[in-house]
């Protein structure tokens, strides 16, 4: 893999390591078990950059290129896959639709805080009836004077319970279907803007996964994002940046779940040999092995095509698709390779197995990364 | 004209996380970043200026560029085929040779050892070779100036002090900050707006006899890999029995009195 890095790719890769062994891995477990989301290592993350990655550097960012940005959340979900996740839904979900289409006034206001990490974002889309079919949310926005009226109600909102900027979906002409759709910028302290209870997840429990709910929330016309009727664009455009970053975490889970699993094969022993004698196993460490590579080389080639400006919103899909099966599979194998103990918490890979099986619902799930692959391909 | 400290560093092959045949990239070794910690506070306390020193193959620019990414303004890189196979005392001879390029300098500083050969000659053997008065393991640098630089060093439960006059080199030990993590911005910053001088013997008016396999007074005959054994004795029974048949079986193998 090293083949498509650059001196300044590997250096990233190096410090993000350190920093996800020395940091995260340690409380991996605990904030799973406790549900805890880790202030004080989100803290460091924002000070290294790594929650601006791609800001451009006079707005407080890191200035970086799409590879490194999925060298980060790769190596952050390795360690812990609920701290990926804050990293890419805040990256490329939150900050990115801001930078993409917002304006200088926008950048100033939202940007450097985001940036930095003294702000954490959110994308605020889906809804108890508007999951895969965005076009149907119910969200609404009313325009009186300089302000929205917003009323809605975002259920599963990653960052939820942290995240003080929101990007939200809304309705600002019901009559218009599909291109009645606008975003708008929701900041937490706004009158009318409640976080519900953290959900009670199977995996990334360390995220404060939250529904928002807006009553009669008045938002300054100026957080509007582009233009009214603009939403769906957008909000494509978000998704295809943020399927890379996903598709980078699951990497790092399954890349979690290989090297668990190849250390465990080693160490076990029954029939009075290690059990990665025995061809059974190694089939499977083969197969996991393979499935990572090819997973990660789908995620390297989005994310190359995207620095050179290049369409990748195909091969963006194909990653996140290819690389969210993986995981779950990889995952799976490493606790069957655990036998009973991979089914305990005790061992790492029973945390990956919850972790791993999220990637292939959010974000797009599986089944519409097929249809917009299909799309692509059959015009 | 602001302070000038000099960093010797050495770039170590890259480990993965354990995984066979991790990458044959180069990365910092570990025990150079406390000399480059302490060179970062000198150089904002006093208004430095930070060079780095390294001999290796070309691959060792990715360990400068992670060092440079730490603090330091420059690199110089002593590159050759010919220093190839050089024991510490022809690589002392060559760093030695850069860092008099570089003069003057108010301090020189090295890590203890390093990660993959771990002999801890270096250091020592270059100061020898500057005629630099050399301190080991020194934590902190209380105050530098030309005429009375004050050093500490810890040793055998003693914090020792020593006064320096002139220019002195040190080897550096961990002062207990925080380990020190690089962020993107200074990473980004390092690519745009650092760079690496590369200097070959002839830059450094050394003759081929002098370094490499030819100018070293020892020579590696033979290396294998050591494997040392573990040994894993379970001990079963209730737990007042088990921690007497512990205790017997750690003072039997001489562990405890």
């Amino acid at each position: 893999m090293d083949t498509f890095l650059t001196e300044k790719h590997r250096i990233v890769r190096s410090s993000v390591r350190a920093f996800a062994q020395r940091e995260i891995m340690p409380i991996a477990r605990e904030i799973d078990e406790d549900r805890r989301f880790p202030w004080e290592v989100i803290e460091k993350m924002g000070k290294l950059g790594y929650l601006g990655i791609q800001a451009p550097r006079e707005l407080g960012g890191a200035g970086m290129d799409a590879v490194s940005y999925i060298i980060i959340i790769e190596e952050i979900s390795r360690a812990a896959a609920a701290l990926g996740l804050c990293a890419s839904v805040h990256n490329s979900v939150a900050l990115y639709p801001i930078l993409a289409f917002g304006n200088t006034l926008q950048h100033d206001k939202f940007v450097p805080d985001l940036a930095s990490g003294k702000k954490i974002g959110a994308f605020c889309l889906t809804e108890p009836n508007a999951g895969s079919d965005a076009s149907a949310i119910e969200a609404t926005a009313i325009k009186d004077d300089d302000h929205y009226i917003v009323n809605a109600n975002k259920v599963f909102v990653t960052n939820g319970g942290v995240a003080d900027i929101c990007v939200m979906f809304v309705r600002t002409d019901p009559a218009a279907g599909p291109r009645g759709i606008s975003v708008i910028v929701a900041e937490k302290g706004t009158p009318g803007f409640v976080v519900g209870e953290k959900e009670d997840l199977s995996g990334m429990r360390a995220n404060p996964v939250c529904s928002i709910r807006l009553s009669d929330c008045k938002i300054p016309v100026e957080n509007l994002l582009a233009k009214e009727g603009m939403g769906l664009k957008i909000g494509l455009a978000a998704l295809d940046t943020g399927r890379i970053g996903i598709a980078a975490q699951a990497v790092g889970i399954a890349q979690a779940a290989l090297f668990e699993g190849i250390k465990y094969a080693k160490e076990r022993i029954q029939f009075k040999v290690p059990i990665a004698r025995h061809q059974s196993i190694q089939n499977m460490i083969a197969d996991m092995a393979t499935q990572v590579e090819s997973a990660r080389l789908m995620v390297y080639r989005a994310a190359i095509l995207k620095d050179q400006k290049k369409p990748f919103s195909k091969e963006a899909a194909m990653a996140k698709l290819m690389a969210s099966e993986t995981s779950s599979q990889v995952a799976d194998m490493a606790v069957q390779i655990h036998g009973g103990y991979g089914y305990s918490k005790a061992y790492g890979v029973e945390r990956y197995y919850r972790d791993a099986r999220i990637t292939r619902i959010y974000e797009g799930t599986s089944e519409v990364h097929r249809m917009v692959i299909a799309r692509n391909i059959l015009g | 004209m602001g302070l000038n400290i000099i960093v010797c560093v050495k770039a170590v092959l890259e480990a993965g996380w354990g995984a066979k045949g991790a990458g044959k990239n180069t990365t910092l070794n570990l025990f150079d970043r406390p000399a480059i910690e302490m060179a970062n506070e000198l150089a904002q306390k006093y208004d430095g200026t930070i060079t780095l020193v390294s001999m290796g193959p070309e691959s060792a620019c990715s360990a400068l560029y992670e060092a440079m990414s730490m603090g330091p303004h420059q690199a110089v890189l002593a590159c050759d085929s010919l220093f190839r196979e050089s024991d510490t005392y022809a690589t002392a001879k060559v760093l030695s040779a850069a860092i008099e390029k570089l003069s003057p300098f108010d301090l020189l500083l090295f890590g203890t050892r390093s990660s993959d050969s771990d002999t801890g000659h270096v250091g020592p053997q270059t100061a020898q070779m500057l005629s630099l008065p050399y301190i080991s393991n020194v934590h902190d640098v209380m105050d530098l100036d030309m005429d009375k630089t004050t050093v500490e060093r810890r040793a055998d439960g003693f914090v020792e002090q020593f006064q320096i006059t002139g220019s002195a080199a040190m080897s550096v030990v961990h002062g207990g900050t925080e380990y020190g993590y690089t962020g993107l911005y200074e990473i980004e910053n390092t690519f745009d707006n650092k760079s690496i001088q590369r200097w070959d013997h002839t830059d450094l008016g050394l003759e081929a006899h002098e370094v490499g396999l030819s100018g070293s007074p020892t020579k590696i005959v033979a290396l294998n890999p050591h494997k040392s054994k573990k040994q894993c004795q379970f001990i079963a029974g209730d737990v007042a029995q088990a921690a007497e048949t512990l205790a017997q079986t750690l003072s039997q193998a001489g562990l405890v009195d």
